[in-house]
């Protein structure tokens, strides 16, 4: 019944809507149009009722859902004229033609795109933005759309580090804006401007493009004065960190200055963090070249805070003062004291052909670090000239003092090295034409004035006839010249660029040196004079081609130099080497598919003597090492092979690659090492040809887990190295073998909490000879746990594993609890730590030097708590 | 934040095209969206582009179409950090990535999409949407409109229509009127598109369909690759090789925040 009833309905509806439509639309040459609109209206100026769009072949069907007896039939598709035509209600095929027609459609523009304008200068009104609790400029900052600020204290601008910090216009900390922005208080200024795609090279605005924003601080005064000040205090021992940061602007001049101090561990050096971006150009460092030192062990691998015993006092002064002809002149001065107590012992096997030498030392080491350096800029920037010249100076008055106690006897050692190193950089940028000329001259001076003394006398058998003696000191004095000048364009043709470089540099390094027992010279083997030259042009090119399609990208850069080497001791030629260097490099890399990547790179390139292997005259560098080289300047030819493949599933979050790297070095010297019972080495070179090289295998994969919400990663690498030596007056072959796996694990467990897991075994053997020695292993675990609790809290948990295996096994355990709290209505920052919880005494490390192991054990900060707060005035 | 960073990474390599149809016509709408389904002040307006050919049309946002187009002319031996900054600024910003190619001839819808370096895409079949004609007329922009409605994926939609121009096509993956959609707009006002501009090309422009080297996955699946990707985008930057070097506990609060900012990202479009 009820299946009748349903029978009799749709019998009905298909009686309603029988009334069916089909046809096919044609152009004038008889093709089938697709996608044409076939509508069905009641009359032409009414609504639609039917349509339907017809199909690739041009056929279409059209169901007619109305009582009314007759309609009009519409046809239209761009291009075509309209076709309409009356139809009955009642089944029907209809043939329609269409014939071009050049009517336009109608076009509209009902408003114009909304585009973002860029580039323009934001400002922000303080006031608008400053809540009860902001204290500082970096307050507010934050709060600024877009700003964002680093734990490190760097800025952001849109996910970018900004450019500049200045204040009223004027660039006074270079990159270490960071004393400015957390110290300068916010009461002091009235407005925040952003400069968006700053470029701060005047000359270069509008020919080359900047991403980067800079900020610029606008003060309320003329004149203001303002700053912070921080303040810590811990057990056990008594511990402090303090900091004081006073601050003064004036329309054309500005100041700030700041005073820190700490025996917490913490590094003084990271307070004054540089983030202006490295300037081109070739770069002589300042850094000490440390000849001589007192016997010293190794730091553990982790946070200084749970190891460095210090007592260090910082000042910075800072100061800029706008001249005429829009010049500025900058000074900034810093100065650090610190003392610095490590305790350790180290344990070192050498192996020698058919014998071990063991040796156990444990030392008290005391430094007394004293350092100042500045920079005095002088800056010329204007639309039409870009000058910039820095010079840089750099002093330190370094003690180190030593005790050292060995199975057989006790050393007192004391080194100092006063060092002395300044610098100019003179960058000059000119359009000639259309082209920018890149001007880049840089002249340094470095000089040091080294000693260490040692009693009672070391090296007896050498220096006094296998007699003791009381003391002995070592001199050393060395006076380095350096300055390189170079000029460089950019250019691009078509898929090809070229950036060539043209330049010349020049090197003099004076060494003098001299051993005495108990303040009297020793003979002429003990004494060095030695006068090094080296100077070189250059012609640096790259040439860089990259597909349209980015399949394949090749740069191949060729260097070609001429070097000259002058090498004089005690006033007479010893050695020369004038050579003409063509040093390329080749790297190649192909897309090869979606999942598929390839590259492989090549190139070969020389050095020549290093001063520190050619002195022929005795230097002692430690109370066991002494060296002495009568050989030929060393060349060497580096040839160094990579290739990478890279594969990538990214529907199933999985990733791997695998590379192997090839170094050959082609030696003209072979070193030698005589090891005496006591440890006391004798090091020097002679003439002989040998190869080392090394090869290093890596293999990595990662893949994420979304059930888990975790990413697990693994790698490996295996290297394999080997190098001809000669020890105890027979040629060996030293290999060095190590395989390392690693695991880690990044999880997020909830919103408020993750867990970061990291392991790492390594495995490490030497063979002299192609006989294996000892395996040594190490192994690590960390885990990491934070926690999000509000806003304004945080906490971190680290629960941390050291072991490894060699004659004895040591395991290391370490616990740190981390708290930050802000009370943002009173605006102080209470931060608390607690280091070192298990109160572990010591770290122990063992790991494979040349030919030796060494085991180090270093002496820990005790378990401590520091409780620190932040206020500004 | 986070955004701007990684969308500089992902313009440094435009999807390589070869060429397909031409473009005759092109209508701009401008899509007001609501990206936080809990607040109404969170609406936000682009200008989106649909480029219309004889067989192929490409739809995307505005800040897409321009920033390919700029380094597709950018001379490519000269793609230095500058020079594609300098794009990243000129071209609007976009909250939608991906292109629809829609091919009347096969009756097919493409959707490409790029997640850092890697460019995907999944195929669908018309119709994907019924429609209701309403005898409801009325004149927007000055064109004769017809009133339409249909249910797609979630969502309830008003379309207003016009025969006036005979394409059967529309924003999104909107389609299958007889004549270009005019206005679309949800019954929660949270999508609508409205034409702000629609206009012959003199020139033609070329539709340029990704290469094969994307690869293809189901709808479902690309969600999954965004939702795996916002979770932890640093993860797989560094999978595609770019490395970072975070502090201790950096990388955990930017991904706090980072997650904080997509908790006001929780609208899509398509529902279900």
């Amino acid at each position: 019944m009820k299946s009748l009833l349903l029978l009799l309905i749709l019998l009905l509806s298909s009686w309603y809507t029988s009334a069916q439509i089909s046809g096919n639309v044609k152009n004038e040459k008889s093709q089938n149009l697709s996608g044409a609109s076939i509508l069905l209206k009641k009359d032409s100026s009414s609504a639609i009722i039917a349509y339907a769009i017809t199909d690739a072949s041009g056929n279409f069907k059209l169901n007619i859902d109305s009582d009314l007896p007759k309609f009009l039939l519409e046809v239209t598709y761009i291009g075509y004229g309209k076709y309409s035509e009356e139809i009955k209600s009642r089944n029907q095929f209809v043939a329609i033609k269409l014939e071009p027609s050049s009517e336009a459609l109608k076009e509209v523009i009902v408003k114009s795109e909304i585009l973002q304008q860029r580039g323009d200068t934001l400002s922000f009104t303080v006031s608008a933005f400053k809540g009860k609790e902001d204290r500082v400029i970096a307050d507010v900052l934050r709060k600024i759309p877009g700003i964002q600020i680093m734990p490190s204290g760097q800025i952001k601008y849109q996910g970018k580090p900004i450019q500049k910090y200045y204040i009223e216009g004027l660039d006074l900390l270079e990159g270490k804006y960071n004393l400015a922005n957390e110290n300068l208080n916010v009461e002091a200024v009235s407005k925040i401007e952003i400069l968006e795609n700053h470029q701060p090279i005047k000359v270069l605005d509008s020919l080359e493009f900047s991403d980067r924003a800079s900020l610029n601080i606008k003060l309320k005064k003329d004149i203001t004065v303002s700053g912070t000040a921080e303040l810590g205090i811990g057990a056990t021992p008594i511990l402090w960190q303090a900091k004081a940061t006073p601050m003064l602007f004036a329309k054309k001049r500005q100041t700030i200055v700041t005073y820190q101090s700490n025996n917490t561990g913490k590094d003084l050096n990271r307070e004054i963090n540089d983030f202006s971006f490295s300037s081109k150009g070739y770069e002589f460092n300042l850094n000490e070249e440390n000849w001589l030192s007192i016997l010293k062990i190794a730091e553990p691998p982790f946070s200084q805070e749970r190891w460095l015993d210090n007592n260090a006092h910082l000042g910075s002064v800072n100061y800029l003062n706008k001249l005429q002809n829009d010049i500025e002149l900058k000074t900034n001065i810093s100065y650090l004291n610190d003392r610095q107590d490590r305790i350790g012992e180290k344990r070192t096997s050498f192996f020698t052909p058919g014998d071990t030498v063991r040796l156990s030392e444990v030392t008290s080491n005391q430094f007394f670090i004293e350092k100042i350096d500045g920079k005095v800029t002088l800056e010329k920037n204007t639309k039409n000239d870009y000058l910039k010249n820095q010079l840089e100076f750099k002093k330190t008055w370094n003690l180190d003092l030593g005790d050292l106690e060995t199975t057989e006897s006790s050393i007192i050692q004391s080194n100092s090295s006063p060092f002395t190193a300044i610098r100019n950089r003179l960058d000059v940028i000119k359009p000639i034409g259309k082209q920018l000329i890149d001007f880049n001259s840089s002249i340094a001076y470095k000089n040091t004035d080294q000693s260490l003394k040692i009693q009672p006398g070391p090296f007896i058998e050498l220096i006094n006839d296998s007699v003791n003696y009381p003391s002995f000191e070592q001199d050393l004095v060395e006076k380095q010249v350096f300055l390189d000048h170079s000029a460089g364009i950019r250019k691009a043709f078509g898929a090809f660029t070229i950036s060539p470089k043209i330049g010349y540099s020049y090197q003099k390094r004076i060494l003098e040196t001299s051993i005495s027992k108990e303040d009297i010279f020793t003979d002429r083997r003990f004494l060095n004079e030695l006068d090094y030259e080296d100077s070189e042009a250059y012609l640096k090119n790259t040439l860089s081609f990259e597909s349209i399609d980015e399949v394949w990208k090749i740069q191949l850069s060729s260097p070609l130099k001429y070097k000259s080497i002058q090498l004089d001791t005690f006033g007479a030629q010893r050695s020369e080497i004038n050579r003409l260097l063509f040093e390329p490099q080749l790297s190649l890399f192909k897309k090869i598919s979606a999942n598929w990547e390839a590259s492989i790179s090549g190139g070969l390139n020389y050095e020549f003597g290093d001063i520190k292997r050619l002195f022929p005259g005795y230097v002692a560098t430690n109370y066991r090492n002494i060296q002495r080289y009568e050989n030929p300047i060393l060349e060497q030819q580096n040839q160094n092979y990579r290739t990478r493949l890279t594969y990538r599933q990214p529907l199933f979050q999985f990733f791997a690659n695998a590379s192997y790297n090839y170094r050959r070095t082609a030696n003209n010297l072979l070193f030698t090492s005589k090891i005496a019972q006591n440890g006391q080495t004798v090091v020097g070179a002679i003439a002989a040809d040998n190869i080392s090289s090394a090869h290093v295998f890596n293999f990595d994969t990662s893949k994420f887990f979304g059930k888990i919400q975790s990413t697990i990663k693994l790698n490996s690498s295996l290297s394999f190295s080997s190098q001809d030596r000669v020890l105890n007056e027979s040629k060996v072959q030293v290999e060095n073998r190590s395989v390392n796996f690693a695991l880690s694990i990044d999880s997020e467990i909830t919103e408020w909490m993750s867990i970061n897991y990291n392991s790492s075994f390594t495995f490490s053997r030497l063979s002299i000879d192609a006989e294996p020695l000892q395996n040594i292993k190490n192994m690590k675990h960390l885990l990491a746990t934070y926690l999000f609790l509000k806003d304004n809290q945080y906490i971190d948990i680290e629960v941390e594993y050291y072991g490894n295996d060699f004659e004895t096994n040591n395991d290391n355990y370490f616990l740190n609890i981390g708290y930050q709290y802000s009370i943002k209505e009173t605006g102080l920052d209470l931060n608390l730590s607690w280091n070192n919880i298990l109160n572990t005494k010591e770290y122990v490390d063992i790991y494979a030097s040349e030919f030796s192991y060494i085991e180090n054990r270093y002496m820990l900060r005790p378990s401590q708590i520091l409780a620190s707060v932040k206020f500004s005035f | 934040m986070l955004k701007f960073f990684i969308s500089f990474i992902i313009c440094t390599s435009a999807i390589s095209q070869n060429i397909k149809d031409q473009a005759n016509y092109l209508a701009i709408y401008e899509l007001e969206h609501q990206p936080d389904s809990t607040n109404v002040d969170s609406k936000k307006k682009e200008s989106m582009r649909l480029y219309i050919g004889d067989h192929i049309s490409m739809f995307a946002s505005s800040g897409t179409v321009i920033k390919d187009s700029l380094l597709a002319n950018t001379d490519r031996s000269n793609k230095s950090i500058a020079a594609l900054t300098k794009i990243q600024s000129e071209a609007p910003d976009t909250d939608f990535t991906y292109w629809i190619f829609k091919n009347s001839k096969s009756g097919d819808i493409k959707l490409y999409d790029k997640i850092v370096k890697n460019t995907y895409h999944y195929e669908e079949v018309e119709p994907l949407m019924q429609w209701n004609i309403e005898p409801d007329t009325k004149e927007i922009a000055g064109y004769d409109v017809q009133k339409a409605t249909t249910t797609f994926r979630g969502r309830d939609y008003t379309a207003w229509f016009t025969p006036e121009i005979p394409i059967s096509n529309g924003p999104y993956k909107f389609s299958g009127l007889p004549g270009l959609i005019i206005d679309i707009v949800d019954v929660n006002n949270e999508y609508s598109f409205k034409l702000k501009s629609f206009k012959k090309l003199n020139p033609s422009r070329f539709i340029e369909v990704p290469s094969e080297k994307s690869i293809e996955l189901s709808r479902e699946k690309l969600t999954e690759l965004w939702d795996n990707y916002h979770r932890d985008p640093f993860s797989s930057l560094e999978q595609s090789g770019i490395t970072f070097g975070f502090e201790a506990g950096v990388k955990e609060e930017l991904m706090k925040n980072h997650r904080e900012e997509r908790k006001l990202i929780n609208n899509p479009l398509e529902l279900e």
